[in-house]
């Protein structure tokens, strides 16, 4: 992202700027809350928009330290959580319903990444957002866990539930590896 | 990265491919950044009369604010953008609660004081509050009055990300801060330390690897922490860094209390402590966490209440997959029990440290449970939810009155509970 870097960014640039960013990144930060909020593609841009008019206010400020990305990127991991959780509240969702858009787009696509992606789709909101930062965009666990508003030790813990939990969902077997801590859940 | 990691990530891959916004973001991030403008213009406008009504209850609540609990020249409310009264809540004392970046002081008639900055979470430690806020490097902690008066930064975020603090803990005294430090050194290996700060004067010791999975403070010279191999719980000094193993997970003491309570779970395979009661003279006691090995099928976790080394008390509750015990006033304990972050597999049990069949099962508490400072009302945390329950018997009968009501089910729907104190 050109200028986000520059600590003597003019405030005349800053708006410039921040186009710059939505059409550099909006595209990933799409698919990221994609993904996060089970594939509803209006709640994803609901999502998206949410994030970024948060960014749009700060601008000048993200700008001048170059943290506009992770700024961004956390509020639609939490917006889409939460999401998440107040539709979980209200009813269920389907999981046919819920893959509906994903499942048109992969027709002819081989099955296993279809039940994997479905078993994504129903793990709980904070599982779902570590699998996908940690798998998909190779994030580390401090960003995840700066997201997250949590320790690294509970991504760590959670990845690890996360993966067990999908595993049973998808029928693929359990690696054969230790998993020491249930715990770390006081951790702020 | 194994088999299935790969797979997962192909097939997110897969399910995003082509996907776009289908309209132009930065026309809509405009459009909805006006629309916000226009609101805030509105409330400002309707605000300026609620203030008037706002500052004259804050002058009369602030007549009633017990000593010392005041923010000189602090409003309780932002300028036009006025509190809502916080909900009338069972218990008394006051409740000490965080909401996207904001701490605020709930009182049981509604008054709230909030805490001046931003903050994402606080607990009382040696009678001040320890807040801590994220940054896009981490986590930096301040200290502070009760009241939020004299912030101090005691713990800067670290530099860059590859640094997290988690766990700090003030000793009794308020001197010295203690904290796990994590390092990461690459994407799948981090260290933990322990660390010791004296806040008196700045200089920072490395005391050592521990396990990530918290400390707690013994006496103002001595930490309780829990070693990396997660098989022994260890006592260090805070001023030497001298490491003496205070418990095994195989002492014969541990082993007989644990496979009593879990006949069929084998012996304990891994040690861990929920914490510290007591001023940390004879009458302290520990939480200490055993679990089976996770080889042999479910953890089957339970918590043994030790004074010295001697077992006072086992508590195996029934759960899938977690226990945790939180301590609470007169002899009281909670046990948190669940699997994961489905809020429904997560019950929570009053229990006392006479007797060790908890009392019936309350729905939720995943992600935390607190007694009410005279031990007869529980509030359970559930994804910014909080649940208000009367204590069960017979943990109940412990405290000064039972109290009976129904549970007042989502009182408080954004905030996290952080202390509840008189």
């Amino acid at each position: 992202m050109a200028g986000s870097q520059d600590p003597q960014l003019p405030g005349s640039k800053v708006d410039d700027a921040f186009e710059e960013f939505v059409h550099g990144r909006s595209t990933q930060l799409f698919r990221l809350a994609l993904v996060l909020t089970g594939w509803d593609k209006a709640a994803a841009e609901d999502v998206l928009q949410i994030a970024l008019e948060r960014a749009y206010r700060r601008r000048r400020q993200l700008f001048r330290d170059g943290s506009a990305e992770p700024y961004v990127r956390r509020i639609v991991v939490n917006a889409a959580i939460d999401w998440r959780r107040m539709r979980r509240r209200r009813a269920e969702q389907s999981l046919d319903a819920a893959m509906g858009m994903a499942a048109t787009d992969r027709t002819g696509q081989v099955a296993d990444r279809d039940v994997l992606v479905r078993a994504l789709a129903a793990l709980a909101p904070k599982q779902r957002a570590v699998l996908v930062m940690r798998y998909w965009e190779d994030a580390p666990d401090a960003e995840i866990a700066a997201a997250l508003d949590c320790s690294a030790a509970t991504v760590r813990s959670q990845a690890s539930r996360a993966l067990a939990r999908l595993r049973e969902l998808s029928g693929h077997p359990a690696a054969p590896r230790p998993e020491l801590s249930t715990r770390g859940e006081n951790h702020e | 990265m194994n088999d299935l990691q790969e797979r997962l990530r192909d097939a997110i891959a897969a399910s995003v491919d082509g996907a776009e916004p289908s309209f132009d973001l930065m026309t809509a991030v405009r459009r909805r950044h006006r629309q916000r403008l226009r609101l805030r213009r509105l409330a400002a406008a309707g605000g300026a009369a609620v203030m008037v009504v706002t500052a004259t209850t804050a002058l009369l609540a602030a007549r009633h604010a017990q000593p010392g609990h005041q923010v000189p020249g602090t409003a309780t409310t932002k300028p036009g953008t006025p509190d809502l009264p916080a909900p009338i809540f069972p218990g008394g004392g006051r409740l000490l609660v965080a909401n996207a970046g904001v701490l605020k002081w709930l009182y049981p008639d509604g008054r709230t004081i909030r805490i001046p900055g931003r903050f994402d979470g606080a607990r009382v430690s040696a009678g001040q509050l320890l807040a801590w806020k994220y940054t896009p490097s981490g986590a930096a902690y301040y200290t502070m009055n009760l009241n939020g008066s004299r912030q101090r930064l005691v713990l800067a975020a670290g530099h860059d990300k590859k640094l997290t603090v988690i766990g700090a803990l003030l000793s009794p005294d308020g001197s010295t801060l203690a904290y796990i430090r994590q390092d990461l050194v690459s994407a799948a290996i981090v260290t933990d330390t322990l660390w010791v700060r004296n806040l008196a004067t700045g200089q920072r010791t490395d005391l050592g690897p521990i396990s990530d999975s918290g400390l707690a403070w013994k006496n103002n010279a001595t930490i309780l922490a829990i070693a990396p191999d997660t098989k022994s719980l260890l006592l260090i000094s805070a001023a030497t860094g001298r490491r003496t193993t205070y418990l095994t997970v195989t002492d014969p003491v541990l082993v007989h209390a644990y496979q009593r309570a879990r006949p069929s779970a084998g012996p304990p395979a891994y040690i861990g402590s929920d914490g510290i009661t007591g001023t940390g003279g004879a009458s302290s006691r520990i939480a200490v966490w055993l679990a089976a090995s996770r080889n042999k099928g479910p953890f089957q976790p339970a918590e043994v209440v030790v004074a010295g080394s001697t077992p006072l008390v086992t508590y195996a509750p029934q759960t899938p997959q977690a226990l945790s015990l939180t301590w609470g006033p007169d002899g009281l304990v909670l046990l948190r029990t669940g699997a994961g972050d489905n809020p429904g597999s997560w019950n929570t049990y009053a229990a006392t440290l006479q007797n060790p069949r908890p009392s019936r099962p309350l729905r939720y508490g995943m992600e935390g449970a607190t007694f009410n400072p005279a031990g007869n009302v529980i509030a359970l945390q559930d994804s910014g939810l909080v649940t208000f329950a009367p204590t069960p018997r017979p943990a109940c009968e412990r405290t000064a009155k039972c109290v009976s009501f129904q549970p007042a089910a989502n009182l408080l729907q954004h905030e996290t509970v952080q202390a509840w104190i008189p």
